[in-house]
């Protein structure tokens, strides 16, 4: 797609625009040989035009040379690997969590009223403006000194353990999705269970459930799903305080360590990755919601 | 309904004072006893006593960027590499050396003839040769390889072997210091031909080194561990290796590294965290061992042009300084304050060491501020009008710490000073790059004093081409001390000589020195026999580890 | 169906009858707002000690008269530094708001002014960079310019331009062809002037509102930045930076400075977005005009 290789050409012109010599970074802060440098130079073909450099990078990428980290010395295709599974975990366990307890109690709060929905408001107006990293740190400072139920470090060995030390960072990043999807499902649900049809299929004396599932539900998803693509973007963009916060071995903390470390083939690794993420979302979401409701389709974008 | 959201914050608030408040322990009673200074620092643990299947270990200061003997001289790699690779001499807890791979040598003025240990194989089988240790030895002085650590090897002619088993060293002038220096990761001994085979990528993940030593690199996952795996052919049969797997873990965070600690999911590690220094000393998940430490935290004058590079300014910054606080909140007493930049615990306990001992006796005692003294200091020349920089690595707490409590007593004194955090590939470049120092003005470096010589120290910061002499400092009479220490054979003298530089050198207060922390060593209270002491950079540790 | 008709408008009735109290709150959310803001101000004249002065003695010490909060890892009195730090954590999101607010404003202008393939492209531009998290741009930016504020600023101020143009778009089309805008047209009076007279003015409530609504999240996104030690240095007593300054203390019980400020982050937050939601509806009830 065009926004791609757009992003694609901004991301590799960061290299450029950032100030130094990229030559030095390579060198990791030992002394600094000037025919060392020049090999440098030489090697990495950083004194070539803008997009030769540009080209042999994407043409790379696309042949899977992710190219090399300065800082961990290492190619950027290994450090990726061990570290996508722990941050898809991250982000599903966080997913799971707002499916449930967002669009759960959303749900619940919409459909059943009085003191549920009451709960359900007053917490999510707080926990809306509960970011990640203070959540993480309620958490760490609870979990770390009065009680032990949950490891607060760390990604663990093998599935069951790493669910376990996963449900605090999974808590710290969902938590503030959970009120947002919960208050727009509710309002959702609410307006869904006063809208006519539903009024008209009650009277016909349809049973409740049937009526919930197939015209409350179904109508009220719209704008959840409106809000899912916004979030998911969100999330990713949440693994890496989350990630960083618990010491767990992620895309998120691996983005914010190159990050301080100014070691920018890393970086413009991840950056695309976030971008191609979010596009393929934001096109998965859009089909979704044609699926869901044609008239979407219809309604365009600039509204 | 948005009155309850406001009433529900309030709620939130106050459970959160109570989990504060109950949490601080502020300067109550029970805490001022975590605040003495330790009475039993120690050199070495209860040794272990059975075998251990594994443990995890963790390095607080990241990833290293290297295991190639020549190419390192730091923290983590040197936790991880002295294990796997031996030098000729073996160090001790006590910083004392016995033999290692050399078994005996003798030493002339200009030579060093040492005699090789025999049957000693490599990990890949392989038997140590004398031309694989003129080898390894050489690699220190080959340009290609690009060594650090060429300071030690300056007076060296040549390096041959001269028998199977003969290893002969050829000096142009005595050097004192290059005997003492087999002792560390310079001395190391490697597979040559192996590492010659490697070129560029040795010593990094995808090629580790191959050495004689009691565990071998079984596995290098960049990024997240490193495996050694104990050998059961290793020549010592009076340190066979009791732990089967170590696992090395990268965490820098301390909290992370805390909580670790404390829920037992990491076995050890070497420089606990300060910051967590009451919990690991009160916790029964395992304990924190203090023992000796040649480790130094001075302020150096970045460059000839800065302020501080004025002798009365650095020597105002001296007096300010409150060592003992720093000692106190930084290192929770374990520490100890120091009167000049190489410390007393690195005097060693040869026929040196009384001389260095009463040289530095004779510095005045700097633990405790003397503002006053201080203020006519810096009336004397002027405080400068701008205000400085302070430079230290990013992500260490303790040290922002103690470079905060600096920043207060300069202000005190009139000298302002902005910090600036670095990313540490950025801080490391201020020691190799006179570009980047030009624009901070002073540097809080944390140091260490490798062999217990000063003079080992000594000549990377007096002479006037030393490589972190970065004042132009300029004393022809200190360059001629140094070498003449360099090149004598007797300690005594060498002391001697030395501390005439010294004298002059401390004068002129080229760095200002803060003080030395305990080594603080965790270990989990199924495992013990690791050294305490700060020697165990360059000791195969690991293999004194064992079921407590 | 009357009688569920009946059940629904109750509700309803229950509803806004606690209007009232949420009137309450706004106003009490409008008193914190404007407190912050005050501190922000005269923060350093208010606060009972200088937030770099320590107190070397007195490391970590628990509330007393002297510390109303206690102190932190280098005795600096916590209360002080809270109050001092009002003005670099709120400064920076408006900063990054208000730029947002320009851009955003230029854009959606222009778009509506241009029309063709200008108004397209601003579209497209838009709906591209729309969603696209402002933590990770931020994030980027400091590892291309390295840490400090400045290009985590300008990257969330990017970053949050399409939230602000969007509902700009619609709005500034609509001024656009309104008849009066038109008579000043064929006036003669240049465009530069027609928008700089009229049309923004007129948009200026709901720019204003966009401020406000998004001042809160740019405030949680710097930080997150200062969190992660890519924003302000210390010492600064920049909330996010006490939060992570205060992290190895509380493994070691002593939560206090990094609790005090999440909090005091989540209060300011919980103040302007309460504020802006209200600000947000009253625009909304206005009808869009």
């Amino acid at each position: 797609m065009l926004t791609l290789v757009v992003a694609s050409v901004v991301i590799y012109g960061l290299l450029f625009i950032s100030p130094g010599d990229p030559a030095t970074l390579l060198v990791g802060g030992g002394k600094p040989n000037p025919e060392v440098v020049a090999r440098i130079h030489q090697e990495y073909h950083l004194d070539d035009p803008f997009f030769s450099q540009y080209g042999r990078w994407a043409t790379g990428v696309l042949r899977g040379d992710l190219g090399r980290s300065m800082a961990y010395r290492d190619d950027v295709s290994h450090l990726l690997l061990g570290r996508i599974p722990n941050t898809l975990l991250l982000v599903l366990f966080a997913g799971v969590l707002i499916v449930i307890f967002g669009i759960g109690g959303g749900t619940l709060a919409g459909l059943r009223g009085g003191r549920v929905e009451t709960a359900v408001t007053v917490g999510s107006s707080v926990a809306m403006a509960f970011p990640t990293f203070v959540v993480a740190v309620f958490l760490i400072a609870i979990f770390s000194t009065q009680l032990s139920w949950f490891p607060v470090f760390g990604a663990g060995q093998g599935l069951g353990d790493k669910l376990w030390h996963l449900t605090l960072p999974a808590i710290s990043l969902a938590l503030a999705y959970i009120a947002w999807v919960a208050r727009v499902t509710q309002v959702s649900v609410r307006g869904e269970l006063g809208s006519e049809h539903v009024d008209a299929a009650r009277s016909r004396g349809l049973p409740n459930r049937w009526i919930v599932r197939r015209h409350v539900l179904r109508n009220a998803s719209p704008p959840i799903l409106a809000v899912s693509g916004l979030m998911i973007a969100g999330l990713f963009a949440g693994t890496a305080v989350a990630e960083e916060a618990f010491g767990i071995d992620g895309i998120g903390s691996l983005l914010v360590d190159s990050a301080a470390k100014q070691d920018l083939a890393v970086v413009q690794i991840l950056s695309l990755m976030m971008v191609a993420a979010f596009v393929v979302v934001n096109t998965v979401v859009d089909v979704v919601n044609v699926a869901l409701d044609p008239r979407q389709a219809v309604k365009g974008r600039d509204s | 309904m948005m009155l309850r959201k406001t009433t529900a914050l309030l709620t939130v608030t106050a459970a959160v004072t109570l989990v504060a408040g109950c949490g601080g322990n502020g300067n109550s009673g029970e805490s001022t006893k975590a605040m003495e200074p330790p009475t039993d620092a120690s050199a070495t643990t209860p040794p272990g006593k059975g075998p251990v299947d594994s443990i995890n270990w963790a390095l607080s200061s990241g990833e290293p960027t290297t295991l190639d003997p020549v190419k390192t001289g730091d923290y983590s790699p040197n936790t991880v590499l002295m294990n796997v690779c031996e030098p000729l001499l073996r160090m001790n807890a006590d910083y004392s050396t016995s033999p290692g791979l050399a078994e005996s040598w003798t030493q002339t003025p200009t030579s060093i003839v040492y005699k090789l240990r025999p049957g000693v194989k490599f990990s890949n089988g392989k038997p140590m040769t004398a031309d694989d240790v003129a080898g390894s030895l050489k690699r220190n002085m080959d340009p290609a390889t690009d060594p650090i650590n060429g300071d030690f090897f300056t007076s060296v002619k040549s390096i041959d072997a001269t028998g199977p088993l003969e290893v002969t060293v050829t000096m142009n002038k005595p050097d004192i210091l290059f005997a003492e220096g087999m002792s560390t990761e310079f001395g190391d001994i490697v597979d040559v031909a192996d590492a010659t085979a490697a070129g560029a990528s040795y010593g990094t993940a995808s090629h580790p080194p191959i050495c004689t030593g009691p565990y071998k690199v079984a596995s290098w996952n960049a990024g997240s561990s490193i495996t050694l795996q104990a050998r059961d052919d290793y020549w010592d049969t009076k340190l066979q290796p009791m732990v089967k797997t170590v696992n090395f873990k990268f965490l820098e965070d301390t909290s992370t590294l805390t909580s670790a600690l404390l829920s037992g999911e990491i076995d050890g590690t070497y420089e606990a965290p300060s910051t967590s220094f009451d919990t690991l000393q009160k916790t029964d998940a395992g304990k924190l061992y203090l023992g000796p430490s040649t480790q130094v935290f001075n302020l150096s004058p970045a460059n000839p042009e800065t302020p501080m590079a004025k002798t009365e300014l650095a020597q105002a910054l001296d007096k300010a300084i409150d060592r003992a606080a720093i000692v106190k909140n930084v290192w929770h007493g374990a520490g100890t304050p120091n009167r000049a930049v190489i410390p007393p615990s690195s005097f060693g306990k040869g026929p040196g060491a009384a001389v260095f001992q009463k040289a530095y006796d004779a510095l005045p005692d700097n633990s405790r501020p003397d503002i006053e003294g201080a203020k006519a200091l810096v009336a004397k020349v002027g405080a400068p009008s701008k205000t400085m920089t302070l430079a230290l690595p990013a992500g260490d707490q303790s040290q922002l710490q103690i470079a905060t409590f600096v920043q207060a007593s300069a202000k005190s004194i009139g000298l302002n000073f902005d910090l600036k955090q670095m990313p540490a590939t950025e801080f490391s470049s201020l020691f190799y790059d006179a570009s980047k120092r030009k624009d901070v003005d002073l540097v809080l470096s944390a140091g260490y004093v490798e062999v217990p010589d000063p003079l080992s120290y000594a000549i990377l910061l007096f002479p006037k081409d030393a490589l972190f002499n970065w004042t132009g400092f300029d004393n022809p009479q200190v360059d001629a001390d140094i070498a003449k220490a360099r090149q004598e054979t007797d300690p005594a003298a060498s002391a001697r000589a030395y501390v005439d530089a010294q004298a002059i050198w401390e004068a002129q207060k080229q760095r200002v020195p803060i003080g030395t922390p305990y080594e603080r060593l965790f270990m989990n209270k199924r495992i013990t026999g690791a050294p305490a002491s700060f020697a165990y950079i360059n000791m195969p540790w690991a293999a004194m580890i064992g079921a407590s | 169906m009357s009688a569920i008709a009946l059940a629904g408008s109750t509700r309803v009735r229950r509803v806004t009858g606690r209007l009232g109290s949420a009137n309450v709150a706004v106003a009490a959310a409008a008193v914190v707002a404007v407190l912050f803001i005050l501190l922000a101000i005269f923060g350093p004249l208010v606060a009972p000690h200088d937030p770099t002065e320590l107190d070397q003695l007195n490391i970590f010490a628990s509330p007393s008269p002297a510390h109303l909060l206690g102190t932190d890892d280098t005795g600096r009195d916590l209360l002080s530094r809270l109050i001092c730090g009002a003005r670099p954590s709120l400064a920076a999101p408006a900063v990054v708001m208000v730029l947002a607010g320009a851009v955003g404003t230029v854009l959606a202008v222009s778009a509506a002014w241009f029309g063709g393939w200008w108004d397209a492209s601003v579209a497209r531009f838009l709906d591209l960079l729309f969603g696209f998290p402002g933590l990770i741009l931020a994030i980027v930016a400091a590892a291309v310019f390295g840490s400090g504020l400045v290009a985590p600023v300008i990257a969330l101020s990017i970053a949050n331009v399409p939230y602000v143009a969007r509902i700009l778009r619609p709005a500034a089309l609509r001024e656009r062809n309104l008849p009066y805008i038109e008579a000043l047209v064929v006036q003669g009076q240049s465009p530069w002037r027609i928008c700089l007279r009229h049309v923004v003015p007129n948009l200026g409530p709901l720019i204003v509102t966009q401020i406000v609504v998004g001042f809160g999240y740019a405030m949680l996104d710097i930080a997150a930045v200062s969190f992660l030690g890519l924003g302000l240095q210390p010492p600064s007593p920049e909330w996010g930076l006490m939060v992570a300054n205060g992290k190895p203390a509380i493994v070691d019980g002593n939560p206090a400075q990094s609790l005090y400020a999440a909090l005091t982050i989540v209060l300011a937050v919980v103040a302007f977005n309460v504020i802006g939601e209200r600000v947000s509806q009253q625009l909304l009830a206005k009808g869009a005009r």
